[in-house]
């Protein structure tokens, strides 16, 4: 998929478990284990707001697009 | 009362068909346990008829051929227990959490095909034994109801598997 989740850079950085931003963000770790692995076929609005807003950063910091060709 | 999932009119019909189904096999196990030791067919009071037990309640004239008619009643009381069976797991598997499910693309498919035997059978019994203005009489027009069923379970199979495709981009939406 050319779309790739930065999520585990971002939780890096902001030196965060996935477990604590699931539990910030209300989502179950196992839908945020899809995201992290790029398994998820879309995300929500309100899910990527949360997200941004817990690791203070930018929708750009945690998507990013790839040109597979 | 909800259509479909648990404690609904699904689960209700489930079992009825289900009971239905249990039933007509036990008469076909009856029927051709009769066949077997040679008491299926029995003659009318004044002699002229042939009358098959346990069965539709038709009375036969005379026919040339017993197994022919032996066959065809038990076709046809197996295949009604087979199809009604088909019909309760279809209500069984929407009765679960999830209607949109591979297991009721499965079994659509199958009724779908089964709705389609009828009509094949009749096509082949009559070309085999040839006559003339045979297909719309024999063939198609008593056995449109199961064509039509049987097209419009591909038509809801198609939705099916549009309901599911949808259902699981739905769940991988986080």
């Amino acid at each position: 998929m050319s779309i790739i989740v930065n999520l585990d850079v971002m939780l890096a950085k902001r030196k965060m478990k996935s477990k604590d931003l699931a539990e910030i963000i209300g989502i179950t770790t196992a839908n945020l284990s899809i995201l992290k692995s790029g398994k998820a076929k879309a995300i929500r609005f309100s899910t990527l707001e949360a997200i941004c807003k817990a690791l203070d950063c930018q929708p750009s910091d945690i998507l990013e697009y790839i040109d597979d060709e | 009362m909800k259509m479909f999932g648990n404690k609904s009119i699904a689960s209700i019909l489930y079992r009825v068909f289900l009971t239905m189904s249990i039933l007509l096999m036990l008469v076909t196990i009856y029927r051709v346990t009769n066949m077997l030791v040679g008491e299926d067919l029995q003659y009318s009071e004044d002699g002229k008829y042939i009358v098959q037990k346990f069965s539709d309640g038709l009375v036969y004239t005379e026919p040339d051929n017993y197994n022919e008619l032996r066959k065809r009643g038990l076709f046809n009381i197996g295949y009604l227990s087979l199809y009604l069976f088909i019909v309760s797991l279809i209500f069984k598997s929407v009765s679960a959490e999830s209607v949109f499910s591979r297991k009721v693309i499965t079994i659509l498919r199958i009724f779908a095909i089964v709705n389609f035997v009828p009509f094949l059978y009749a096509l082949i019994y009559n070309i085999t034994t040839w006559r003339e203005s045979w297909f719309f009489e024999d063939v198609l027009y008593s056995n449109l109801a199961f064509v039509l069923a049987g097209l419009s379970t591909l038509i809801i199979t198609a939705v099916f598997k549009k309901g599911l495709k949808v259902q699981r981009e739905n769940d991988l939406t986080i």
